[in-house]
């Protein structure tokens, strides 16, 4: 019974350890095989690239993590307009009525309005950071 | 039907959404005495969402109720007591932020508080899910607002980091929930929503057994329910007291309407396993609140301790149900609606006071900083008293009758019903922890009243902060003599699960057969002298 | 034959679930926690997306729902960096063991 069950998983499981035995015996024979050279140039990043030239824990200004989140938000309510303009298109091309979940039914005239307020207030926060000085770089 | 149809009976919550983006506008100008129109503005929206709830009155069957809302009398209820609690909270935090700050912060309240109302209209999950979104989003914000040192910092990461798991428990929990009904509409008159999932009483299948315990292991969050309470004295210790006496109220509010939309989904038929865990969260919450409250030495932590404790008496009204018993409230919901809006003024009038004076450089939050308050102010001392006993459920204030019809809700309990015993049980746990619960909050006020002045303490705050304070404690009293009107207004409330559990079902339950009862007892009642 | 049905999914979720809890127990940076939370959120997603692909009728209800979730998951984002940008003005530090100041 449990062996029927995961029966089919059997193969997905039989390529998981092959390629993990290959992967051991691959790093084996490269330890074992291959040359040892060490020294500060082969040990820097760039071995035969540009010199480094600072850190990579370097402090980013907290001004980037701002203008992130605000492009963040913004970019993300896009994702309301995709479905409202599939719905609409359905609306306002055959004139029928959406069904909401709610099982009433909408007509273009509704989802124009919803999508309406939306907007207004996404514009209202892109004035509002406006006038706040989020905009401002310095 | 026009879209006016559809917008005028949701006027209170556009008020408060328009008024919320206003006070966004009003805080960016640049002066300071323009700054100062910002508390009274938002004071101003409350007010006008309150006229408008009014106006409106109680949603009637004509009313025409937007998609993924189901506005009734709980509806009403709500607004009527978030919006009334609300403008107290707006007094108490007048003078709250840095003036640079207040705007967003109004802003933040009003969004809340619009969160609460739209929670108790939700009719669909995803609705429910966003309005306690709206309700939690906005007091991370307030509380990283309040004070400018690390401690109020320190508060928000707590609260946020939890209570974003919190909510993403709590998503998780309602996809099992949509996974076993197939839709998110929780009722609706045509079937096919999922209250009628769950027609055939207990036998839900695990999928939404497991959803359910998700969910209330989500809500319990919000309502500070042990074990999901850990983070509520030190979020509430870091906080600043005004916006501690929010945290008090808002979530929990908003929590607590939430179990009661999902449970009515439920017809209140708990399958058995998640009637215990319910059981024992009542139970743990109530003692675990007052047991580690005995230990504390700062009186905002006893009352964050506290407001635990209260939680967990909620839970008892909450898992008694709108199954109507003979008791002097007949119904355990209504018996936390009455029990919530008294909580919410007595909780903020404790806190109001704590932000009312500063001892030295600091706010006053020990109990040695209140002592000597009845010398040097009086009036605040009573007030302090009067808030302090109600939380208590001492006999002259509201919150004995709150406290009074949730525990005689749960003993008058059918003999018949499946769990009576078990009821009956938790009650007289509740009781016992009320007695063992006067001991602290006795300590504040004998701080207040007894004890000699430790350090010198300033007035501090406005006239508003002192009117919310008296607003909030001389309800107390009258609320004691004339209950009835609130009481009325709770029963109404309640009206409405009654309603929506018969929705689906097309068959009278049990609660109607209690509620059928009730109605011939009182008639008999009146007929005698 | 092996074909993927509902299980499958809820099972990945449930991997998500736990990875997602043991990111926020296990990690000490504000940040590595948030990571954490928007796990836990996405395995909601999953759970939605794939109730709705094997309901029988019905609406889209399930990625309406994660479509919000996502957004949800975008304004947390927000208000996390401002607290911790808050944090860090403060404490000079989003490592969150050293907020400990409140105890007792």
């Amino acid at each position: 019974m449990l062996l029927a069950s995961i029966e089919p998983y059997i193969a997905i499981g039989a390529t998981v350890l092959v390629v993990a035995i290959i992967v051991v015996i691959m790093l084996i024979i490269a330890h074992v095989v291959g040359p040892k050279r060490r020294g500060p140039v082969k040990d820097s990043a760039y071995e035969s690239g540009m010199p480094i030239v600072m850190d990579t824990e370097r402090r980013f200004n907290v001004r980037f993590y701002v203008v992130a989140v605000l492009f963040l938000l913004f970019d993300v309510e896009i994702i309301f307009m995709w479905p409202w303009v599939l719905s609409f298109y359905h609306a306002a091309t055959t004139g029928q009525t959406v069904e909401l979940a709610s099982g009433e039914l909408a007509g273009k005239g509704f989802l124009l309005f919803g999508m309406g307020m939306f907007f207004v207030l996404l514009v209202f926060g892109l004035l509002y950071e406006w006038k706040k000085g989020a905009f401002k770089w310095d | 039907m026009s879209l006016g149809d559809y917008l005028i009976p949701l006027a209170p919550e556009f008020i408060m959404l328009i008024g919320a983006c206003a006070a966004l506008i009003v805080g960016l100008t640049q002066t300071d005495d323009r700054r100062q129109f910002v508390s009274p503005f938002a004071l101003l929206v409350v007010l006008a969402a309150l006229v408008a709830t009014v106006w409106l009155g109680s949603p009637t069957a004509e009313t025409v109720s937007p998609p993924g809302l189901w506005l009734t009398s709980l509806t009403y209820f709500a607004r009527l007591i978030t919006l009334v609690i609300g403008a107290l909270i707006v007094l108490v935090n007048w003078h709250q932020p840095v003036a640079e700050e207040r705007g967003e912060y109004m802003a933040m309240l009003l969004l809340s508080l619009l969160g609460i109302t739209l929670t108790a209209s939700a009719n669909d999950l995803i609705v429910l899910f966003f309005a306690i979104e709206l309700v939690s989003v906005p007091t991370y914000v307030i509380i990283a607002l309040s004070r400018t040192d690390s401690r109020a910092s320190e508060a928000a990461v707590k609260y946020f980091f939890l209570g974003a798991m919190a909510a993403a428990i709590l998503a998780y929990g309602m996809s099992f929930l949509y996974g076993a009904a197939g839709t998110t509409t929780l009722f609706s008159l045509t079937g096919g929503a999922v209250a009628s999932l769950w027609q055939n009483g207990a036998d839900l299948g695990p999928q939404a057994i497991i959803g359910l315990l998700l969910v209330f292991g989500g809500l319990a969050f919000k309502v500070a329910a042990v074990p999901f309470h850990v983070y509520a004295p030190d979020v509430y210790e870091g906080a600043a007291s005004p916006v501690t006496g929010l945290l008090g109220f808002v979530p929990k509010f908003a929590g607590f309407l939430a179990l009661i939309k999902v449970l009515s989904a439920l017809n209140w038929e708990l399958p058995t396993e998640v009637f215990w865990v319910l059981w024992l969260m009542a139970a743990a919450t109530m003692t675990l609140g007052n047991a580690l409250a005995l230990l504390q030495t700062s009186a905002k932590r006893i009352l964050a301790y506290s407001s635990i404790a209260h939680t967990g008496y909620m839970l008892v009204a909450l898992l008694v149900g709108p199954v109507a018993g003979s008791g002097p409230m007949h119904d355990g919901v209504a018996a936390l609606l009455f029990y919530m809006a008294v909580y919410g003024a007595m909780n903020l009038g404790a806190f109001a006071l704590l932000s009312a004076f500063r001892s030295g450089d600091r706010d006053t939050e020990t109990l040695d900083d209140l002592a000597g308050l009845a010398r040097r102010a009086p009036m605040a001392a009573l007030a302090l008293a009067v808030c302090v006993f109600s939380l208590m459920g001492f006999p002259p204030t509201a919150g004995f009758l709150g406290k009074l019809y949730i525990f005689s809700s749960a003993f008058s309990l059918d003999a018949a019903h499946p769990y009576h015993g078990a009821m009956v049980a938790l009650a007289i746990i509740g009781v016992l922890n009320s007695a063992v619960g006067a001991a602290y909050y006795l300590r504040i006020v004998a701080a207040a009243y007894v004890r000699e002045e430790v350090q010198e303490a300033k007035p501090t705050g406005g006239m508003p902060l002192r009117w919310g304070l008296a607003l909030c404690a001389i309800p107390m009293l009258v609320f004691f003599a004339w209950p009835s009107r609130l009481a009325g207004e709770a029963r109404d409330a309640t009206a409405s699960v009654h309603q929506s559990i018969r929705a689906d079902q097309g068959k009278v339950t049990a609660a109607e057969h209690g509620q059928a009862d009730l109605a011939s007892r009182d008639v008999i009642g009146s007929d005698t002298p | 034959m092996l074909s993927i049905g509902l299980t499958h999914y809820l099972v990945v979720a449930a991997v998500l679930l736990c990875t997602g809890l043991f990111t926020i127990m296990t990690k000490r940076n504000a940040i590595g926690i948030l990571i954490g939370v928007e796990l836990l959120l996405n395995a909601a997603n999953v759970n939605l997306v794939a109730f709705d692909r094997f309901r029988e009728g019905g609406l889209f209800d399930g990625q309406i729902m994660a479509l919000f979730i996502i957004v949800l998951a975008a304004a947390e984002a927000a208000i996390a960096v401002g607290i911790c940008i808050n944090v860090y003005k403060n404490l000079a530090t989003v490592d969150v063991d050293s907020a400990r100041q409140l105890q007792g």
